[in-house]
């Protein structure tokens, strides 16, 4: 589909021979911090890269925020739960939340309300985000590091 | 009253990586693998009063082990806390970095014959980053980098 938001994705996920899927970095701190919090389990972890360096950032008297949009989903046979938050360091907020199974049960969480920004996503770009999302689910493959076996899919990798 | 508790460090190297009882071990791998983190820190937590994170199920007293699985490299330090209970119950989790504890909305709605308020599990918490010798802290992870 077409959208007008233009990001990349960026993995923070190795798994060894279809096992052993680990998370890396800054945001497997986040997402650890999130399961623990929650109760939900996960397992798949990207980040986002928007063109637009001021999305979901907020100017500063002397520079701008590091705040970072993760992806958080739990890939089941038969579903997918997509999971969006603005994280800072190891802690974040909540964006929304949506599975695949029910694609007209989208809202934006009410802790979207406390993301401070300038440049903040629209419902419509959210759901965007998620339908693009859906529509690719292997953009949120883990990075294969086994031996023998071919990664799946050609999308962008960051290996940890 | 003053909460009373002791620590004890479970990971010991061995073999291959880290080894440590069986029956934490296993759990702790198993929340490794539900959290996709290794983990170089295991330990347990003895509370005085054996009320406390326990139930009385049909007049008997329930032995859930309190257990500290956390990670620690020149990167990260975190600490979670659980309760042996089912699958596992999480307390709370802290970073190195702030300190600061968060329980766990699990924890929140959780009954025990005794409860740790959130400044007692804080309590816990902090000793233990306090008192960094009465964990070993591997470089060895688990699962190991073969």
């Amino acid at each position: 589909m077409q959208t007008s938001l233009k990001f990349k994705i960026i993995n923070h996920m190795t798994m060894e021979n279809k096992g052993n899927l680990q998370f890396h970095g800054r945001p497997s701190l986040f997402a650890t911090w999130v399961t623990i919090r929650t109760g939900f389990t996960f397992n798949r972890l990207v980040t986002l890269e928007f063109e637009d360096p001021m999305i979901l950032q907020k100017r500063l008297r002397n520079g701008v925020t590091d705040y970072y949009p993760v992806i958080l989903a739990e890939q089941t046979e038969d579903d997918l739960m997509l999971s969006f938050w603005v994280a800072q360091g190891h802690l974040g907020l909540l964006v929304a939340l949506q599975y695949q199974s029910k694609p007209d049960a989208f809202d934006i969480a009410d802790s979207y309300q406390d993301v401070i920004s300038d440049r903040k996503l629209t419902k419509t770009e959210i759901k965007e985000i998620f339908e693009c999302i859906f529509a690719n689910p292997s953009v949120l493959y883990p990075v294969e590091l086994g031996v023998g076996t071919e990664a799946e899919d050609d999308t962008q990798k960051t290996p940890a | 009253m003053k909460l009373k508790f002791r620590i004890q460090a479970l990971l010991s190297h061995g073999k291959n990586g880290f080894q440590a009882g069986t029956s934490p071990m296993g759990f702790a791998m198993e929340i490794s693998e539900r959290l996709h983190k290794p983990f170089n820190i295991l330990a347990r937590v003895w509370f005085e009063d054996d009320d406390i994170l326990q139930q009385n199920e049909e007049g008997e007293h329930t032995g859930y082990d309190h257990l500290f699985i956390g990670y620690q490299d020149e990167k990260e330090y975190w600490l979670t806390l659980w309760v042996s209970r089912h699958a596992g119950l999480p307390v709370g989790i802290a970073f190195r970095t702030d300190r600061k504890v968060w329980t766990s909305s699990a924890y929140r709605k959780s009954t025990f014959t005794k409860k740790l308020n959130s400044q007692e599990v804080e309590e816990v918490f902090q000793y233990v980053f306090d008192h960094p010798e009465e964990i070993p802290i591997g470089i060895i992870q688990y699962p190991p980098n073969l």
